[in-house]
């Protein structure tokens, strides 16, 4: 049993090589779509193997790596499935530690819990009970926010000036609306030399509610039923 | 030092958004306060380096590829 799941547990050095292989393969892939592709189609599959190559590659850090049928299709839900684009490089930096104790609460306060966190970030954090956490999240994702908006001088909040970022910013519905509210007419009546800047900070916040969200869910779990 | 000076310039904005990335992912699943900022400094640190890795691989790449 030992040497079968030995022998389907690949060598680490094999992940890394593997991971760095695919980052590599991917961005060749995107520059090559960017060049002779009009509609730049592979450019979405690029991306994918440059996120499942740094998941694999993360995997090949950890001291205990899954086998890799698994670690591929683990990295390839996340890429996929997961909301933030940001999910390999997740996988790299968080560690193969403790997941925190589920705390048990009813179904509807989970809902709303989740809710809250996807509507201001660390809301539904301090709902289920983890305070510091909240505020923690709170902080990080609207002063990054903020920031963002600061350095476009709020011309970030304009649907038609960039899709593809407001897009981002759906996930982080509460804090997007107010800026639209306050922001969102704004024209852009002169160049402003961060504006680049002030959509990926801004997005990059609201997609890091996600990883807030999805904590959320984690930390939750159902109320075991009463044995009759 | 010029080459520093512009270099840095061009990159500043990179370890701030780092540190928000490395705080909000090392909170995933931590709810103690010291193992996550452990671990945020850690992560930190990679993403940062990784990520500015990352970058000069991929302009020099294109600049080889797609030459102007």
């Amino acid at each position: 049993m030992d040497s079968v799941r030995e022998s389907q547990m690949s060598p680490r050095p094999t992940r890394i090589i593997l991971g760095l292989g695919l980052v590599t393969a991917g961005c060749v892939v995107f520059a090559l779509s960017y060049r002779y592709d009009p509609s730049h189609r592979a450019a979405l599959p690029a991306l994918l193997l440059i996120i499942v190559g740094f998941s694999i590659f993360g995997q090949g850090l950890r001291r205990h790596p899954k086998p890799l049928a698994t670690q591929a299709k683990e990295a390839l839900q996340t890429a996929v499935v997961g909301s933030d684009p940001l999910s390999g490089m997740r996988v790299i930096v968080t560690s193969a530690g403790v997941r925190t104790k589920p705390t048990a609460i009813s179904t509807e306060k989970a809902v709303l819990a989740v809710f809250l966190a996807w509507l201001i970030p660390g809301l539904g954090h301090w709902v289920i009970g983890r305070r510091a956490k909240a505020v923690l999240l709170f902080t990080v994702i609207t002063v990054t926010f903020a920031a963002g908006l600061w350095f476009a001088e709020g011309r970030n909040m304009n649907w038609e000036r960039n899709k593809v970022f407001f897009l981002a910013y759906v996930f982080s519905a509460g804090e997007t609306a107010l800026a639209w509210l306050f922001a969102g007419a704004l024209e852009l009546d002169r160049k402003i030399p961060l504006l680049d800047l002030g959509f990926l900070y801004t997005a990059v916040a609201s997609l890091l509610n996600v990883v807030a969200v999805t904590d959320v869910m984690d930390s939750t779990t159902r109320i075991p039923e009463e044995p009759e | 030092m010029t080459l520093f000076a512009v270099a840095a310039a061009e990159f500043a904005y990179l370890p701030p958004i780092c540190l928000a990335i490395a705080l909000v992912t090392s909170a995933a699943r931590r709810d103690d306060m010291r193992g996550i900022l452990k671990q945020a400094a850690r992560s930190w640190l990679i993403l940062t380096v990784g990520i500015l890795i990352f970058m000069l691989v991929l302009s020099f790449g294109m600049e080889w590829l797609l030459p102007a």
